[in-house]
């Protein structure tokens, strides 16, 4: 082994990148596919329960409003932006710049989930009334619990950055927890899809 | 990145000073607090497996209880209601507890030095999902010994497991273990992708990694796509018995074919989930015992793929009884069909090896690897059979199918993991096992297997069904039955040789050296046992057979920091290096975070909304975990 090998000398390299070169990102990645497929899944169980009853929604359960859902909506889509230019700010090492923009993300995700709770409280069913209800309850926790989840790591770092110990690591935290954020935004679309609008295609028999 | 010709004369004091930085970082910390805040690869990866052995023998236990139970007919040695729950928890401790973790043991053990790194990508991840394994099997175990043991069968059948057939906690306890042990793999599983995408070795490019590595990789992917299904599932049928949700309530609407699309939608890619590393542990002892590269390399890797691809759309033939429309059936009766072919092609390649190899060490690793080739490709025949509509009618629930998921399990995966035991625990202990004991532990368990599971394809013939504890004399089942519990007896025995085998090399074994078999993968080109950083410096590899293709001059990575715990990132195709990565050391918050999960999902089985509870905890544990620390090196505490 000492007998004058070559070497190849990485001191040079950086300690720090992003996107598909960190594995930050591949952690995201790997959340994304599983919690994708999870979501996926619970979509599919809820068209799956429409074919074995006669009349959609079944007894029970009232056809939703869709203005709040919607209003809510595009609450969720106008955070994605603030979340992609705090990525871009913390690949720049412009930090004011990233908490900014974290700091917008948060207030629209903030209100979409103010909008997600009022709607909520206003639901006339709970999950024992019927699978309808149960697939929604279900869709709703568990897409709140993310979002809350998204949100709460969003506030983490806009802590930590207004400290001196913002290092390299919350960079990467910036730009896994804006992929983590397209996600759950996006997921949502077909979720908010099936709870507030098909129910009107697919009542009839 | 520079290349250049170091001094002569610097090169060996360097190399000891290197050496003793690395010793310090990567010591494991002492005491007891330390005992629970490592971090290391090779420690965990060792947890998982000594873990995961201790199920096994839980799970061998409770299947010589039930062959006693059957050995003769209108036999009362067990009640129904404890044999009940002697089936469950058999099949859910092998499956759950044994199978996957053991597996997933491997893969952290291995992966990082096949790779030729230091560490998993996430090593604080790793220690927290080992964490929930453990807690997710004490707590199932628990339940057992306090006659609460799971009782509606390893896949929890609905309505059975519902609320209305299935009163007490006994399924809660079972739903709720389910959910620790799919997060601990789910974990793994991320670990594991990034570990083979992002570390790999400079020169490691995607057509050179080992054969092993790509079958954990694609168990990896699999687990990340499967998983959820039973996790989803498992939290229905846990909400139906709690809160009184209606997913399969039937008279509210639910459906408890929804539990059986769900169940087997993860279920059956779990069965590719665990024999897809059998398969790579073949393929790596086949190429250690006939010291060839193995035929057809890229036709293996796209083998294992494309199963893992194609494990995804059969999950439907386990529901053939369950009267499905006639399009549905002959889909995935076909599906099922068309999956023999990538694993057809594995075994042509395999025998092709041998063929043009010529010569074969045949050493204890290698009779699993035969004992393998026989028993999975009796299962994988009965698999096609069993693939069959009509066939499958006939034969459903019954010792038949038995028969067949033990071929194809133990045949798939026990025996190549024995095999992998034999070559790998020289490299994990520094010690050789006894090679005489070696091949009496495998003609036990070659013979005791068969003696015990080939009855049982005539016993379903017969009609014997499953999951019920006791039959007639006149049935005529009580000797093939006896037989059947003569030959888990031998299984038994197989099983004790081995444990006596391991504990007597221990002590007294020959000394294993860096590499006793003339290996290819990078793990024997260090000592063994590997140091906890495992290369002092990462090596390069320069062709698929790393150290077969190995040159004197061929160089090695420096400039890694070793005052802290660095590794190297490289490309995802070729393995050029591309940034150097700081990875953090021993930490106690991976088992407060899993303690404060395990309160949550606990207090949930019996109160449902306690779960906030957990959920609070949780994220304290996880702000001390990312709690923003003022030393650069990550935590890497001075350990001398």
């Amino acid at each position: 082994m000492t007998s004058n090998p070559r070497f190849i000398d990485v001191a040079d390299l950086p300690t720090i990148a992003f996107l598909s070169r960190s594995p930050a990102f591949w952690a995201a990645i790997g959340v994304v596919m599983m919690e994708g497929t999870m979501f996926s899944l619970l979509i599919a169980s809820y068209y799956y329960a429409r074919l074995g009853v006669d009349v959609w929604p079944p007894p029970g359960t009232r056809l939703l409003g869709f203005t709040l859902p919607t209003i809510e909506l595009v609450l969720l889509l106008i955070s994605v932006p603030p979340a992609y230019w705090s990525s871009e700010a913390a690949k720049k090492n412009d930090i004011p710049k990233a908490r900014l923009h974290l700091i917008l993300n948060v207030v629209f995700a903030l209100a979409a989930l103010a909008v997600r709770a009022y709607e909520w409280g206003t639901l006339n069913f709970d999950w024992k009334a019927n699978i309808e209800a149960s697939i929604v309850w279900m869709m709703l926790a568990l897409h709140t619990f993310e979002l809350g989840s998204g949100i709460l790591i969003t506030l983490f770092l806009i802590a930590v950055s207004l400290t001196a110990r913002f290092n390299d690591t919350h960079r990467k935290g910036i730009d896994f927890d804006s992929i983590t954020w397209y996600f759950i935004v996006g997921i949502w679309i077909p979720m908010y899809a099936t709870i507030f609008i098909a129910p009107y295609i697919i009542q009839a028999s | 990145m520079t290349e250049a010709q170091p001094q002569p004369e610097s090169v060996a004091h360097l190399f000891e000073e290197e050496r003793s930085a690395l010793q310090k970082v990567w010591r494991n910390p002492r005491g007891l607090l330390g005992w629970f805040s490592v971090t290391t690869h090779q420690e965990i990866g060792r947890r998982y497996i000594f873990t995961a052995f201790l199920f096994l023998l839980a799970g061998g236990v409770e299947a010589m209880l039930m062959r006693l139970q059957l050995a003769r007919p209108d036999n009362h040695f067990l009640s129904n209601d404890f044999y009940d729950q002697l089936f469950t928890m058999h099949g859910t401790t092998m499956m759950f507890l044994f199978a996957v973790p053991v597996l997933e043991g491997f893969a952290i053990y291995l992966v990082p030095l096949m790779v030729g790194t230091r560490n998993v990508a996430f090593p604080r991840l790793n220690a927290f999902g080992y964490w929930m394994y453990v807690f997710g099997g004490i707590f199932l175990y628990i339940g057992f010994l306090c006659n609460t043991g799971a009782d509606a069968g390893w896949f929890a059948y609905t309505p059975l497991s519902g609320p209305q057939y299935s009163p007490g906690k006994r399924v809660d306890f079972w739903a709720q273990m389910i959910t620790f042990t799919e997060v601990s793999a789910l974990s793994v599983a991320v670990e594991i992708m990034t570990t083979v995408l992002r570390l790999r070795a400079p020169g490691m490019s995607l057509n050179r990694i080992p054969i092993f590595v790509w079958s954990v990789f694609v168990q990896a992917l699999m687990i990340l796509f499967a998983m959820p299904a039973i996790m989803l599932s498992s939290g229905m049928l846990l909400c139906d018995r709690t809160i009184g949700t209606h997913y399969f309530n039937p008279s509210e609407g639910g459906d408890p074919l929804l539990w059986q699309h769900l169940f087997w939608f993860f279920g059956h890619p779990e069965v590719y989930i665990i024999f897809i590393p059998g398969t790579g542990f073949v393929s790596t002892l086949i190429t250690a015992a006939t010291r060839r590269p193995l035929f057809g390399y890229t036709a293996v890797v796209l083998s294992l793929i494309a199963t893992g691809f194609m494990g995804f759309g059969l999950w439907v033939h386990h529901m053939f009884a369950t009267g499905l429309p006639q399009l549905g059936a002959s889909f995935f009766s076909a599906a099922t069909l068309v999956i023999a072919i990538p694993t057809g092609v594995q075994f042509f390649c395999w025998i092709a090896t041998i063929w043009s190899a010529g010569k074969l060490t045949m050493n204890t690793a290698t009779h699993f690897m035969f004992g393998f080739f026989f028993i999975f490709l009796a299962g994988g025949l009965t698999g096609v059979m069993l693939g069959s509509v009509p066939l499958d009618l006939q034969v459903h629930d019954t010792y038949f199918v038995v028969a067949h998921f033990h071929y194809v399990l133990i045949g798939g995966m026990v025996f190549p993991l024995m095999g992998a035991f034999y070559h790998w625990i020289p490299k994990m202990t520094g010690r050789l096992l006894n090679e005489t004991a070696g091949k009496v532990n495998f003609w036990l368990l070659f013979v005791g297997f068969n003696l015990t599971f080939f009855p049982m394809h005539l016993l379903g013939f017969y009609g014997m069904p499953r999951r019920v504890y006791t039959y007639q004399a006149d049935t005529g089942w009580g000797g093939l039955s006896e037989l059947a519990s003569i030959g888990a007896a031998l299984i038994a025995l197989g099983g004790l040789v081995f444990i006596g085998n391991y504990l007597w090399s221990m002590r007294h074994g020959i000394p294993a050296g860096n590499d006793p078999w003339g290996s290819d993968t990078l793990e024997w080109s260090t000592t063994s046992p590997p140091p906890n950083y495992n290369y002092v410096h990462l090596p390069t590899v320069s062709g698929r057979y790393a150290l077969w293709s190995r040159l004197p001059d061929d160089p090695v990575v420096t400039g890694l920091h070793t005052d802290r715990r660095e590794v190297l990132v490289t490309g995802i195709l070729d393995g050029q290096p591309d940034h150097r990565y700081i990875l953090p050391g021993s930490s106690i918050w991976p088992l407060l975070t899993a303690i404060a999960v395990a309160i949550g999902f606990i207090a949930s089985v019996f109160v449902f909304h306690d779960l906030t509870y957990g959920i609070i905890l949780t994220a304290l544990t996880l702000l001390g975990w990312f709690w923003p620390r003022r030393d650069p090196r990550h935590g890497v505490k001075d350990q001398s």
